[in-house]
């Protein structure tokens, strides 16, 4: 005798239990901290922050770690956490002329005033499985290699270069007064602007942008971009409170800039110059920077008066398939059950081929 | 689990305004799907997010909150939502059609008829109802607004000439108030007559496509379809296993590796109610 | 913020979390139920002429992202509390607000001027919200249209009879059109923009 599913509360905590079980491992092997995972999954934690659209190195850690590791997860985790939180002031716009540069590159020239600062990056490390790594190191803290120093000065970016020469388009300052879009307060409509794309890439996934990026380098909404400039380091984070003369500085966080500059050989309102994308990421995000770099220049087809043909340069298919949190959600969302659905179908295709077989007899009868 | 300290039915007071006035429009124009500001929820988008947000919005602490998935209370994630609501609302919660204020629900609308006063909540994967036919939203919401329909009627008509019917058996598309084209969600065919002058409020919440649209009670909700291929439901020559229901859908159950099978009640509260009914005059 | 007087800050709700919820859940019924007249439970103390229901209404539903635009007996200490309880600013004309308050149903502003919503986004149309003397359930305006089985009747008193023809054009532009609530004492109709006046037979 069929007796209905029962019990999905006893098996919602039993497979919560498992996954507390799973998530620790083997209770032998010390347990991770969190400082562990912010100190040397240090570009993870990156990712998960820009993603999460939230700039706190702790909580991604510990979305890290309670998430087991998978990024998407615990993007997902700090974002529903992000939700929740008041919002007590709008920073000004961070000026990343004034980083505190620790890796800053450009591929348009060969020097430039500051001098390329290569700083930490994989670029010309051999992918060679390092065992030494493979034990903890002997000497400890004392064998860390001090990196080149930041430089105290600001350094002028190569886009403002450019732009002295009126080779670049100038980036033409908004109206500070006006509100920016906001995409966690009021849905994309579109066309949408600029504000609202960058914010939507920026809490892109990376996967796709990078996918989609690369399509416009074979072809697919061809840019003819440069990485005019990438630097990374620390920048200052300023509110201006209501009534008062000054502003306040709240902290320095860790970004990642892209300013791709693309040849653009004009179209009938613009003459040729340089165009430019954008990319930023909090903490080291150079992969993820360039690709929204790439990306948003794509988007910017129409404004340029540029024919849309590849999928990058098409703003609904981007933006309404870019968020990780959508994405995951409704592709995973089929292992929820479907069965109404299916019986439905089930009823329907029965009854089709009912009717047909009914249908076959007459039809050869009749000829 | 330590989750802290969050507000009463989890969202900030200031999401839950913006949530009610989008629910206010959404009555006022019956079937037409308004753009809200979606909220990362704690569970995943295709979960129920839309649903979840419209109950936030709405629940009190004097709601009784009954909470479906396939028509069951006891699939998994209808017992995850009914919990996530008693923790963070701290309302009653109930599997008792007739008993709820508010009843969620996932795929299908409960057999037993509701009342004035109740509202159901729809959780909606996709609300636009010309989405498989125009997947660009700048189209459809130009469609929506000059009641553009043609392209359904040809697709719909298309379906008679290839298959000699509609086929389309869930998420059958109807006409609100006779004006807006309206996607019922992935109910069963079955389910959409139910939706026609309903005495309840019915709610539907999208979270990831970021609409909600509403069906005010005794409004007019006619499923698509033409004078020579009437719309017609689905019907069984079984009844149900458990109960004998006749008139209730039906889910198919396997039963061995032979292939054998039973049909039972989706809907577990009209069944259950019904099995009581029966053993009750078994022992009289 | 500018010279709010203590005088101006009469109290909002007792429990702003639950009483907001309490009168939302009333409103959502009332414009559901059309011409169905629904009871306030918890009700703040609002300034002179500001009634009750109206200002239970509008901090409930209103904060930073609704412009409302006040009727001319209702500026100053109405819009300072507003202002105070919800944070609303206020609308630079009637057409660019969300909400529009007005304090006497029989001074009505000029009801072509407020936004309707476009065919894409009907959904931007204003709320109304009227302050009128009664409210009755029984023969007046007899009303039909979705949330009201067959028809419904209701009395008014205290509104002027142009609100009654602007419902009437209001009906004609469907989807567009405004969506109203008609307030007394603890006393809430709603008439939202679906529905239909029949008058010939009232």
């Amino acid at each position: 005798m069929y007796v209905s599913v029962k019990g999905g509360e006893k098996a919602i905590e039993a497979a919560h239990a498992l996954l507390a079980e799973e998530r620790r491992g083997d209770p032998a092997v010390p347990e991770l901290g969190l400082d562990q995972i912010a100190e040397q999954l240090s570009l993870g934690v990156a990712r998960v922050m820009s993603e999460g659209a939230l700039y706190d190195r702790e909580l991604a850690a510990l979305a890290i770690k309670q998430a087991r590791g998978d990024l998407v997860e615990a993007i997902f985790l700090l974002r529903a956490y992000r939700t929740t939180l008041p919002r007590l002031a709008t920073s000004l716009p961070v000026d990343t002329d004034r980083m505190a540069v620790r890796r800053r590159i450009s591929a348009t020239f060969k020097d430039i005033p500051g001098g390329q600062v290569l700083g930490p990056t994989f670029d010309y490390t051999h992918r060679l499985l390092d065992f030494d790594l493979a034990q903890p190191s002997a000497q400890g803290d004392a064998a860390r290699p001090s990196g080149e120093p930041a430089p105290a000065r600001p350094l002028p970016s190569v886009a403002r270069i450019l732009g002295e020469e009126g080779l670049l388009e100038r980036e033409v300052p908004g109206d500070d007064a006006a509100p920016v879009a906001d995409l966690t307060r009021a849905p994309l409509s579109f066309p949408a602007e600029r504000d609202a794309r960058l914010q939507a890439l920026a809490r892109g996934d990376e996967g796709f942008l990078l996918a989609l990026g690369y399509s416009t380098q074979r072809g697919y909404g061809r840019n003819h971009p440069f990485a005019g400039e990438i630097r990374m380091g620390d920048v200052t984070v300023e509110i201006q409170p209501d009534d008062l003369p000054f502003t306040v500085e709240i902290g320095d966080i860790e970004v990642t800039e892209c300013q791709m500059v693309n040849s653009f050989k004009g179209s009938k309102t613009k003459p040729a110059q340089f165009t430019r994308g954008y990319g930023l990421t909090f903490g080291h995000g150079e992969r993820k920077a360039m690709a929204m770099a790439l990306v948003d220049r794509a988007l910017r087809c129409r404004e340029l008066g540029e024919e849309a043909v590849g999928p990058a340069q098409d703003e609904e298919f981007v933006l309404y398939h870019c968020d990780s949190l959508e994405a995951s959600g409704f592709v995973q969302h089929l292992k929820l059950p479907h069965y109404v659905d299916f019986q439905s179908e089930l009823v329907m295709v029965r009854e089709m081929r009912k009717a047909a077989a009914e249908a076959a007899p007459k039809a050869e009868a009749a000829e | 689990m330590n989750t802290g300290g969050y507000n009463f039915a989890y969202l900030d007071e200031q999401t839950k305004r913006m949530l009610r006035r989008t629910i206010l429009k959404a009555v006022a124009i019956p079937g037409y799907q308004v753009p809200f500001g979606d909220r990362e929820m704690p569970m995943p988008h295709g979960w129920g997010t839309g649903g979840i947000q419209v109950t936030a919005a709405i629940i009190g602490p004097d709601d009784v909150l009954k909470v479906i998935d396939q028509g069951a209370d006891d699939t998994t994630n209808a017992v995850s939502i009914r919990k996530f609501f008693a923790k963070t609302a701290g309302v009653a919660t109930t599997t008792r059609t007739e008993d709820a204020t508010i009843v969620q629900t996932r795929h299908r609308i409960p057999e037993k008829p509701l009342h004035e006063g109740q509202i159901l909540v729809y959780q909606v994967p996709i609300p636009e109802p010309l989405r498989w036919l125009e997947p660009r939203e700048t189209e459809t919401r130009k469609m929506h607004a000059l009641s553009e329909y043609g392209i359904m009627h040809v697709r719909l008509y298309e379906d008679i000439a290839t298959h000699g019917r509609i086929a389309t058996s869930y998420d059958y598309p109807v006409q609100v108030n006779d004006r807006y084209m309206m996607r019922p969600s992935p109910i069963p065919k079955f389910d959409n007559p139910k939706m026609d002058m309903n005495p309840a409020l019915q709610l539907f919440g999208a979270g990831r496509e970021k609409r909600i649209y509403a069906v005010p009670p005794y409004t007019k909700v006619k499923s698509l379809d033409f004078d020579d291929y009437p719309f017609e439901v689905q019907s069984w020559d079984q009844s149900c296993a458990l109960c004998g229901a006749g008139d209730s859908f039906l889910d198919e159950i396997i039963t061995s590796d032979r292939g054998d099978r039973m049909f039972v009640c989706s809907d577990s509260d009209y069944c259950q109610d019904r099995q009581a009914a029966r053993s009750k005059e078994a022992a009289e | 913020m500018n010279q709010i007087t203590l005088q101006n800050l009469a109290p909002g709700f007792q429990d702003p979390q639950l009483d907001s919820q309490l009168v939302f859940r009333t409103a959502l019924q009332a414009l559901a139920r059309p011409g169905q007249i629904q009871t306030l439970d918890r009700l703040p103390e609002p300034p002179a002429p500001l009634g009750a229901a109206a200002a239970a209404l509008a901090l409930a539903l209103c904060d930073l992202e609704t412009p409302v635009a006040l009727s001319e007996d209702l500026r100053g200490a109405t819009f300072d509390y507003l202002a105070f309880h919800t944070g609303a600013p206020l609308a630079a004309t009637v057409g660019a607000a969300s909400f529009v308050l007005v304090g006497n149903g029989n001074h009505l502003p000029d009801l072509s001027a407020i936004d309707f919503g476009d065919a894409e986004d009907p959904e931007r149309a204003a709320t109304l919200i009227i302050q009128v003397e009664h409210l009755e359930a029984g023969p007046g305006q007899r009303l039909r249209g979705p949330g009201i089985s067959g028809h419904i009747d209701v009395r008014v008193d205290g509104i002027a009879d142009a609100f009654w023809d602007a419902l009437k054009l209001n009906r004609k532009r469907f989807p567009l059109g405004f969506d109203t609530f008609l307030v007394t004492g603890r006393s809430v109709l709603g008439l939202p923009r679906t529905v239909i006046l029949d008058a010939e037979e009232a």
